[in-house]
Order: structure tokens, then C-alpha cells, then sequence
């Protein structure tokens, strides 16, 4: 066994996740594998703020790489990312499943697991593979005037409509969806470099 | 711009709002699709922000166990079925850092290979069938062990082996063939990562022998950076098994390289096998 020295080596480029899905839709379960492990831990944590229950969540996950895995020959790089396609049927299976709910018990729900803020806390970080995007957007939200990050949030994170966060606020229509805009349009900014990286 | 940006990402946000919309998107052009696409990305990049939640153990395994169902379905089948004799039992030589043929050992160690090979999704029977084939190797070594020496360190190898991979909390690491055309594409290897106990044991078969000059070198991937592992030189046709114990508690994958130098600190060539993320045993 030879010493080990982190600090004279250098990286590899692992496989762009779109190899991975041509390798899924050939049938490799090591590529849908490896995907998962890049993934499942934000589209977990994505569910379980949306739906609240573990069990729903990591049904939405099941849910959605198995969709992968039947439709990878399907996914087309030039319409989206390969984390935008992963996150879009991830997210449409928590919400088809949280409107199926009613109203009420959602309420209940949100209220018991004060699900509206991100956590910053440092450490525990355990997907390093989206470490350092996870410290730039939660950089990029920080920055944000409180009232435009709380819409990004009840959108984006908990999968409220822009009528529910007007509902949820007791903030005109119209207002949220100005706070909708001009935040979009800040992140955008402070995020461009990555965005770059997935068009 | 400005009024056309606001109208794009209204859309946008519609349809994050009723997923099910269709995506106006593609009869865009120019800048408009860009747009489009960049407000798309950013709605779907902005999940990366929450903490991830560790998914339970078994989540995988049964995500792979349904897509595997699937394929018995539709005929669609994975590497492993299409090619069943891939992972067809042959003898494994055990020695720490130094591959050796151990003829008597060879039935026997076709077992664990088998086992061995699998991927980490179907874990949980796994062990079961590494259970079974493990017991089966004490039996014929046990035969054996008086006759030679060989037999005895080969034991305790196999021992330590076993005490990794079925210890709680043992990882698994599947290494691959790597890039678009793989140097080696029939070459497999698991390493098994035990954090607790920063130990870990390389698996490998069907690597092709290297040349008088030349060893493979394994790199293990500690926070996104390789760090050399150790070397070995493989035998034609016979698996390898390789365990140190030393091993940083935060690998998270590994990748075999050819080298000149086996004591080089960084690799030099491209990956012959690589794997990224460990999933637990159990």
C-alpha cells in the first residue's frame, strides 16, 4: 500500500450524465446506478419537501428512475439537461401526487414541517458531486430580498402554484408573480456560469 | 427584450406550475429558444440548493429489481443477461498487493467471483448467494489447507475478504469500462469500501495482462481527487483480489489505470475500469 496524497493529483472527468442515459437506454444498470448516485439524494430531498412523507418521496424517486430506465432512448439533450429532465418528472410525480391530497391536509402538512427554508447549514454535504452548484445557489438565493426568495421556495421547493403562494402569503396575484420574475431574473445573473455548463 | 423575456418566463413558470403543459419551447428560435432553455434549466437547477436526503439502502436495489422485471417484460435485457458467461465463475488469486494463481483454490474462488461481480443493486440477495458461496469455499478449504502453505495464507486472505464484504456498512463500488470506446470492455471489478475500518478489497476479472513494463494501478476517489491504492500485475484469464487497509474514510469511488510507474501520484493514462458512488451491502 502506497501513501496516500491527495494533494498531488489530479482529477478525472467522470462520465457526463448524458453518456450515462445513452448507456441506460442500451440497458446498463451500472449507468442508471451511477446516475442514481448523483441524483436520488436531491430528488429525495425535493419530495420530501414537496409531499412531507418520506414514503411518498422515495416513491417519487423509484417512480422516476425507473422512468428513466424505460424511456432513456427518449431523452433529448438538446431540449433540456439531463438534471432538468431528471428534476421536471420528479417533480411532476410530487405534485400529481400532492393535488391528489386535499387542500387542508397539505396545510397541515407545511405547517408541521416548516419546510419553506433551505438548509445552509454547513457540512453533512454528502453528493459532492453537486456540492459546489449546491454553494452557488444557495448563494445566489441568499442574496435575494426575503420576499422574492420566500416565492422561489414555496415554488420551487414545495411546489406551490403561483395562485397557492398568493393564498398561502395573502399577497395579490400579481404581486407574487412580479417577486417571481425579478428574482428568476437575478439568479439567472448570479448563476450563468452554471447554466452555461448545462446548455 | 425585456417585455418578451417577462411573457418566456411566464411560460416557464406555467409550466412548472402544471408540469403536464406542453413545452412551447421548441417552436422557439434563436434567442428566444437560449432563453428559454436557460429560465428551463434554472427552474430545474434550483432543487440542487435543498440539503440531499440520504436514500434509504434498499431504494436502489429495488428500482434495479423493478427495471430488470421490466426488461423480462420487453425483452430488453441488461450487459449481464445478454451476456451471462461474462460473469461465469473462475479462480480468483488472493494475496495482499500481488495476484497469484492458486490452481486448487480455483474452483472454489469461481464462486465468490460470481458473487462478487454482481451489481450492488441486487444486494440484498446477493449476500445471501455470497453467504452461500462463502461457505462453500471454507468447505473446500478447509480440505485443502493442511496440504499447503499457499492453501493457508490463501485462507486467511479469504477470511479477511469475507470479513469485509460482509461487514455492516461495507460499500460497494462497481468499476466499469470507461470513455466511449473502452480499452478493455469485457473487464469488471467491485471494490468493496469498508469506511469503518478504512479498508478496502478490489475485485477484478477478465483484465487483459499488461506488458513486462507496465502494472495496473488502482486509484481510489477521495473527495473528487484519485489517490493511488496500490498495483498488480493480473494473470491472463484469472481474476485478481487486492486489499489494503488503509483507505480514507471519504472515498467515494475508484478507477484502474495502466502504468509505467507503480508508484506514480497521479495516473497518466486514461481509466481502464472506473466507478463512481458506493452503495452500502445491506
Amino acid at each position: 500500500m502506497q501513501n496516500l496524497d491527495p494533494t498531488h493529483v489530479a482529477p478525472v472527468a467522470p462520465l457526463r450524465d448524458a453518456d450515462l442515459v445513452t448507456r441506460v437506454a442500451d440497458g446498463d444498470e451500472i449507468a442508471l446506478a451511477t446516475l442514481y448516485s448523483r441524483h436520488a439524494g436531491t430528488l429525495l430531498a425535493l419530495g420530501l419537501r414537496i409531499l412531507g412523507a418520506a414514503g411518498e418521496a422515495e416513491d417519487v424517486v423509484q417512480e422516476t428512475f425507473l422512468q428513466v430506465w424505460r424511456q432513456a432512448a427518449r431523452y433529448d439533450p438538446t431540449r433540456s439537461s439531463v438534471n432538468s429532465w431528471l428534476v421536471l418528472i420528479a417533480r411532476s410525480r410530487a405534485i400529481d401526487r400532492l393535488r391528489s391530497r386535499r387542500v387542508a391536509e397539505r396545510i397541515v402538512l407545511a405547517a408541521e414541517g416548516g419546510a419553506g427554508e433551505v438548509d445552509t447549514s454547513p457540512g453533512a454535504d454528502r453528493n459532492v458531486f453537486f456540492a459546489e452548484r449546491r454553494a452557488r445557489i444557495r448563494q445566489a438565493l441568499a442574496a435575494l430580498p426575503a420576499e422574492q426568495r420566500e416565492v422561489i421556495e414555496l415554488a420551487f421547493f414545495r411546489g406551490l402554484t403561483q395562485s397557492e403562494i398568493a393564498l398561502e402569503t395573502s399577497t395579490p396575484l400579481g404581486t407574487v408573480k412580479t417577486r417571481t420574475l425579478l428574482a428568476m431574473k437575478k439568479l439567472r445573473t448570479a448563476l450563468q456560469n452554471d447554466l452555461r455548463e448545462l446548455l | 427584450m425585456s417585455e418578451r423575456e417577462d411573457a418566456l418566463l411566464e411560460r416557464v413558470l406555467q409550466q412548472v406550475d402544471h408540469p403536464g403543459l406542453e413545452d412551447p419551447g421548441l417552436d422557439l428560435k434563436g434567442d428566444e429558444r437560449r432563453l428559454w432553455r436557460e429560465y428551463g434549466e434554472l427552474a430545474a437547477m434550483l432543487p440542487v440548493a435543498l440539503e440531499p436526503v440520504e436514500p434509504p439502502a434498499d431504494l436502489l436495489a429495488g428500482i434495479l429489481a423493478r427495471a430488470r422485471s421490466d426488461g423480462d417484460a420487453s425483452g430488453a435485457q441488461t450487459a449481464t443477461e445478454r451476456d451471462p458467461g461474462r460473469i461465469a465463475a473462475s479462480p480468483i488469486p488472493l494475496g495482499r498487493l500481488r495476484p497469484r494463481a492458486l490452481a486448487g483454490l480455483a474452483a472454489a474462488m469461481a464462486a465468490l467471483s460470481l458473487g462478487l461481480g454482481l451489481w450492488a443493486g441486487s444486494l440484498a440477495s446477493e449476500r445471501s448467494r455470497q453467504r452461500e458461496s462463502i461457505a462453500e469455499l471454507e468447505r473446500r478449504l478447509a480440505a485443502g489447507a493442511g496440504r499447503d502453505q499457499e492453501l493457508i495464507h490463501a485462507q486467511t486472505e479469504l477470511e479477511h475478504l469475507r470479513s469485509v464484504v460482509t461487514s455492516a456498512g461495507v460499500r460497494a463500488c462497481p468499476l466499469r469500462p470507461w470513455g466511449e470506446r473502452p480499452q478493455q470492455p469485457w473487464a469488471r471489478a467491485v471494490v468493496y469500501l469498508d469506511g469503518s475500518h478504512h479498508q478496502f478489497y478490489l475485485v477484478a476479472r477478465d483484465l487483459e495482462p499488461c506488458q513486462q513494463d507496465s502494472r495496473y494501478v488502482l486509484w481510489l476517489m477521495v473527495d473528487g481527487k484519485p489517490v493511488p491504492g496500490g498495483s498488480f500485475r493480473p494473470e491472463k484469464g484469472v481474476p485478481v483480489a487486492l486489499g489494503a487497509e488503509e483507505m480514507p474514510g471519504s472515498t467515494n469511488g475508484a478507477f484502474l489505470t495502466l502504468e509505467r510507474d507503480p508508484t506514480v501520484q497521479r495516473p497518466t493514462g486514461p481509466p481502464i475500469l472506473y466507478g463512481e458512488g458506493a452503495e452500502e451491502m445491506l
